[in-house]
């Protein structure tokens, strides 16, 4: 079966198993959220910019990090 | 087998053994995909604290990490291409509390790929093979990290429960396993899944030990917004098998969607717990069957949002390019709810019965201190086995689902075999209430 399918399927059988319900909606996350936090000293790690570096997709020659090229610029 | 033991051998010993025993057998069991180069010298520093009288708790102490959390300089690929050269750059707050403990990192565990499947088959990296009952799956999604502690490769393992990722293995494998309270362990530096369902937790080969690993990873951390400020004592020194006066729910809806042999092996367990003292008493929970598809409802969309970032430009590959077929049918879910939610017709609906789910739940548990039944309502399928409908496959997370979607502490320890295959029985307690949870998986070890 086509994944696509499939996923209508597994929607369609859920949604239905769920049935209705007729009730008001609550938060659930937690009673208490900590909205705020200390920002701290901030301090820097040797190594971090190597491991960033390592995990960038590509890099130019010039050693910029390439993002994304522009499709309309082939 | 060489026999390790947590803290007999002299530590630099110790982990030399498993880094070998790693190195040798788990080519054909497939549990880990990364093992740490430092571990040798972390282990140099930890024997010598120790030698000085300053080591930490965990000191002595070799940890394997689920591959979907930080470790700085290891890899965090989620069992996925799309992450497969991703060095995490800093240390997830459970890890850098691992470490001031002096635990030493073994190295990061296989798992199905993003923890979409609860059967260890989904990986990017192969299936992980249970090595409690050859053949067959280990469970999931923190396959290798339940299969580590199993094989004697760690002493104790790190993993993430979503809708049953650590309960579902640890019972598959014969293990103890342990989600805690939403909001009791920090998830900064853990790659989610569903945010609002997932906590990390421990494994182990006795409740002391994961009891003694969860008191270190948890707590209040002012980096993640949702870690609830609730003083807690150590579990460990607070461990106690004594039951008296202790009454225990079973609910008879969990005989309807389990097989009868395991049903079997889980009433020997709560006999075994009234001679600890306890009364089991009969409790309902008629929503039970609407828990699978509110949970899945739920967690199509929230691995929507959070795959978002996966788009090619920050991580390497862009995820719908190169992932499995599993986590491709969760986005294309969570996109299409998404894009019909004004309607309200799938997640808004899913967030009322979880409501209701959470009520029901917490209301049961008033009336007793915790409630026990099984983990996994059939015995895992032998690897290789297709299961082509997905529906089938999600069935398998029925019994464990309910805990995540109402918050609550859960753990398993196991309490008999089938045909040699390893049943878990599950302690489900009240919010925040570890203690009780950990205490009834004790006097179940204990007997």
């Amino acid at each position: 079966m086509d994944i696509k399918e499939e996923a209508e399927k597994v929607l369609k059988e859920l949604s239905q198993a769920l049935g209705e319900i007729d009730l008001r909606e609550t938060y659930y996350v937690v009673d208490e959220i900590n909205i705020t936090r200390r920002d701290g000293e901030p301090t820097r790690k040797e190594e971090f910019r190597e491991i960033i570096r390592k995990n960038a997709p590509r890099m130019a020659e010039n050693g910029s990090y390439v993002m994304e090229v522009g499709k309309w610029l082939k | 087998m060489v026999e390790v033991t947590a803290l007999t051998d002299e530590v630099q010993e110790k982990v030399a053994k498993y880094l070998d025993r790693a190195r040798r057998e788990d080519g054909d069991i497939n549990a880990l995909i990364e093992l740490n180069p430092g571990a040798e010298q972390a282990a140099k520093e930890v024997e010598k604290k120790i030698d000085s009288g300053k080591g930490g708790r965990l000191a002595g102490y070799v940890v394997a990490v689920k591959s979907n959390i930080n470790v700085m300089g290891l890899r965090a690929t989620c069992a996925s291409k799309t992450l497969e050269n991703y060095v995490s750059p800093y240390d997830a707050t459970v890890i850098q509390r691992i470490k001031k403990e002096d635990g030493i990192i073994l190295g990061m565990t296989n798992m199905d790929e993003f923890a979409c499947g609860s059967s260890g088959e989904t990986s990017y990296f192969g299936e992980t093979q249970n090595p409690r009952a050859k053949g067959r799956i280990p469970g999931g999604s923190s396959s290798g990290s339940a299969v580590a502690v199993a094989a004697g490769f760690c002493d104790v393992a790190l993993g993430s429960d979503t809708g049953g990722s650590i309960r579902n293995p640890a019972s598959h494998c014969g293990v103890v396993g342990f989600k805690p309270s939403y909001g009791r362990v920090s998830r900064y530096g853990l790659i989610d899944l569903a945010m609002s369902l997932e906590q990390i937790g421990p494994f182990a080969n006795n409740v002391r030990d994961a009891a003694l690993l969860l008191e270190v990873i948890a707590g209040h951390d002012p980096k993640e917004g949702t870690t609830i400020k609730d003083q807690f004592q150590g579990y460990t020194d607070n461990l106690s098998a004594d039951l008296d006066g202790w009454k225990i729910g079973f609910a008879r809806e969990f005989e309807e969607f389990t097989e009868p042999a395991i049903v079997r092996v889980i009433k020997r367990g709560l006999d075994r717990l009234s001679s600890n003292g306890a009364e089991v008493v009969e409790i309902a929970l008629p929503n039970l069957d609407k828990a699978l598809p509110t949970y899945y409802l739920t967690v199509f969309v929230e691995f929507f949002s959070a795959t978002r970032k996966y788009d090619g430009r920050r991580y390497g590959y862009k995820i719908e390019d190169v992932c499995g077929r599993e986590v491709l049918r969760r986005i294309m879910l969570g996109r299409y709810i998404s894009q019909k939610e004004y309607s309200g017709r799938y997640y808004k609906k899913a967030l009322q019965f979880r409501s209701l789910i959470k009520r029901e739940l917490l209301h049961a548990l008033e009336a007793v201190d915790v409630i026990a039944g099984p983990t996994v309502p059939k015995l895992p399928h032998m690897l290789g086995e297709k299961i082509e409908d997905p529906l089938v496959m999600y069935g398998y997370d029925v019994l464990t689902v309910p805990t995540n979607l109402a918050g609550i502490p859960a753990g398993v320890v196991n309490v008999g075999r089938i045909k040699g295959v390893p049943v878990g029985m599950q302690i489900q307690g009240r919010p925040l209430d570890e203690q009780k949870v950990l205490n009834a998986m004790h006097a179940l070890e204990k007997d």
